[in-house]
C-alpha cells in the first residue's frame, strides 16, 4: 500500500499520519484519529453530514483527500467545546430540540460555526442560505434555524 | 483502488505539465467532481496530480480588454469578487448557486468547464461571453473558445497531456446586464434542469446594441440561441419582442427526458427563463 505522511493541525493540536494519499479526510478523521463525531453519510457531497472546517471553510470531508490537507488546519465537532463547556451553538441545538436523530447535527453545527465566525448577526435568510448544504430528514430545519439565532444572539452579547 | 494511488503536488504550471506527460496522471484540484468519480471507479490512474497548490491559478483580474480567471478559482472566490460583480454579475449568481457553501469552497470554475457536464452551470454564461479557454502542456500553451473546447457531455478538445490554466473573456462594454436563471428542484444542492444565461446592453432609446443567450441542459452541450439573438439585435425591446425570441430559443434546443425533468417540460422551460432573463435585464417587470 501507497502511503505519505501526512501532518496537519485538528482541533489545535499537530497530528502527523502516515496514510494513503488517496483515502479521503473523512475516514482520516474516523479511522486514523478516531474523531467519529464526523459523520459517514452520501460520500459524494451531497448531504452535509461529514462538514469540516479547512482553514476555517467548511467543506465536505468526504470530497478532500488526505494528502491535499497536509500543512493545513481542521476543526471538527469535537474542537468547538471549550475547557469542558459546550460552544453556543452546542447547547442552542440540544435546548431548541434541533436535534433528533442526531446524524446531520454535526455538520449543521459546523457549518453554522463558520457563519457566526464570519457573521456574527445573520438574518434568518443568511442561517438558511449558510446551511443550504446539509440535509436534515428529522427536523424539518426549523428548530434548526432556532438554534442558530439563539446561539447569535448570545454570542452577540459576549 | 484508492489505496494504490499516488498523489503528486506540484508547485508550478511547468511541473504539473511534465508530471502529466510522464505519468498520465488523472488532474485534481477542487474534488468536487473527481473525488465521486474515482470512488464510482469511472476512470482508471495510477497518479492524482493535485493542482490545488499551485500558486496563481486561483486569481481573478483584469488584463487590458479582458477579464482573466484562473482554472482554480473556487466558486466562493468568484461570489465575492468585486470585479466580476461590477462587470458580469451573472457569474457570481451562478457560483451563489452551484451546490452549498461547502461545494462553493472547494469546486473550481476550471474542474466544471472540464467536466463538460451539459448541466454545468458555469457554461451558459461563459459562452454568452464569449469566452476562451488557455490549455497548457510542457511545450507551450494555445487559446481556443469554449465553444470548440465543449464537445459532448464530459467530451472536450482537451489533449492528454494539457492542462487547463485560464479561462478569459472580452469585459462587456460598461452598462451591459447580464443574468443567471435556472429551474431545479430546490434552491440549493441540485443540478440544474434548464438553465439560462442572458446578456443585454441597451441605448438610451431602449434600442438593443448587444444580446446574447445562452442555455444549459438542453442539449449534449450548453448552447447559444444565434437565431433569436439575430431577431433582437437592434431592435426596440419589447415584451411582444421577448415573446417571439424566447419562443424561438426553444427550437434551439435539443432536450431528453431524463430523471430530473421530461423533454416537454425543459422546452416550456427554455422559454420560461429566456423571457424572464429578458423582461428583468430590460427593466419590464
Amino acid at each position: 500500500m501507497n502511503t505519505m505522511k501526512i501532518n496537519l493541525i485538528v482541533n489545535g493540536q499537530s497530528r502527523s499520519v502516515e496514510a494513503p494519499p488517496g483515502k479521503t479526510l473523512l475516514y482520516l478523521l474516523r479511522d486514523d484519529l478516531d474523531l467519529l463525531g464526523t459523520k459517514d453519510g452520501c460520500r459524494e457531497g451531497e448531504c452535509g453530514a461529514c462538514t469540516v472546517l479547512l482553514d476555517g471553510e467548511p467543506v465536505n470531508a468526504c470530497l478532500v483527500l488526505a494528502g491535499q490537507v497536509d500543512g493545513r488546519e481542521v476543526v471538527t465537532i469535537e474542537g468547538l467545546s471549550q475547557n469542558g463547556h459546550l460552544h453556543p451553538l452546542q447547547r442552542h441545538f440540544v435546548e431548541a430540540g434541533a436535534v433528533q436523530c442526531g446524524f446531520c447535527t454535526p455538520g449543521l453545527i459546523m457549518s453554522s460555526a463558520a457563519l457566526l465566525e464570519q457573521n456574527p448577526q445573520p438574518t434568518e435568510e443568511q442561517i438558511r442560505h449558510a446551511l443550504v448544504g446539509n440535509l436534515c430528514r428529522c427536523t424539518g430545519y426549523t428548530k434548526v434555524f432556532e438554534a442558530v439565532q439563539h446561539a447569535a444572539e448570545e454570542v452577540d452579547r459576549d | 483502488m484508492m489505496h494504490e494511488l499516488r498523489l503528486e503536488t506540484p508547485r508550478s504550471l511547468a511541473e504539473a505539465s511534465r508530471i502529466l506527460k510522464e505519468t498520465g496522471g488523472k488532474v485534481i484540484a477542487g474534488g468536487t467532481d473527481v473525488i465521486p468519480q474515482m470512488r464510482d471507479g469511472r476512470f482508471e490512474a495510477n497518479t492524482l496530480i493535485d493542482l490545488s497548490r499551485l500558486p496563481d491559478l486561483d486569481t481573478i483580474k483584469e488584463e487590458g480588454d479582458f477579464i482573466v480567471i484562473g482554472a482554480l478559482a473556487n466558486y466562493t472566490s468568484i461570489r465575492q469578487s468585486q470585479l466580476l460583480q461590477e462587470t458580469v454579475p451573472m457569474l457570481l449568481e451562478v457560483a451563489g448557486l452551484v451546490g452549498g457553501l461547502q461545494t462553493q469552497n472547494r469546486g473550481t470554475i476550471g474542474g466544471n468547464v472540464v467536466n463538460a457536464s451539459p448541466a454545468g452551470d458555469t457554461l451558459p454564461p461563459l459562452l454568452a461571453l464569449n469566452a476562451e479557454v488557455v490549455l497548457n502542456n510542457s511545450d507551450g500553451e494555445r487559446t481556443i473558445p469554449l465553444s470548440d473546447f465543449l464537445q459532448g457531455p464530459g467530451q472536450t478538445a482537451i489533449a492528454p497531456h494539457e492542462l487547463l490554466s485560464e479561462i478569459r473573456f472580452q469585459k462587456p462594454p460598461a452598462g451591459t446586464k447580464s443574468t443567471f436563471l435556472r429551474l431545479g428542484n430546490r434552491r440549493g444542492m441540485v443540478i440544474s434542469i434548464v438553465s439560462a444565461a442572458t446578456m443585454l446592453l441597451l441605448d438610451g432609446g431602449n434600442k438593443i446594441e448587444e444580446v446574447r443567450i445562452a442555455l444549459g441542459a438542453v442539449a449534449p452541450i450548453p448552447i447559444r440561441c444565434p437565431e433569436a439573438e439575430a431577431l433582437l439585435q437592434g431592435q426596440v425591446l419589447t415584451e411582444a419582442l421577448i415573446e417571439q425570441a424566447a419562443e424561438m430559443t426553444v427550437k434551439a434546443g435539443s432536450p431528453i427526458d431524463d430523471v430530473r425533468g421530461t423533454a416537454t417540460y425543459r422546452q416550456h422551460g427554455i422559454k420560461v427563463l429566456v423571457r424572464r432573463g429578458l423582461l428583468k435585464l430590460g427593466g419590464l417587470r
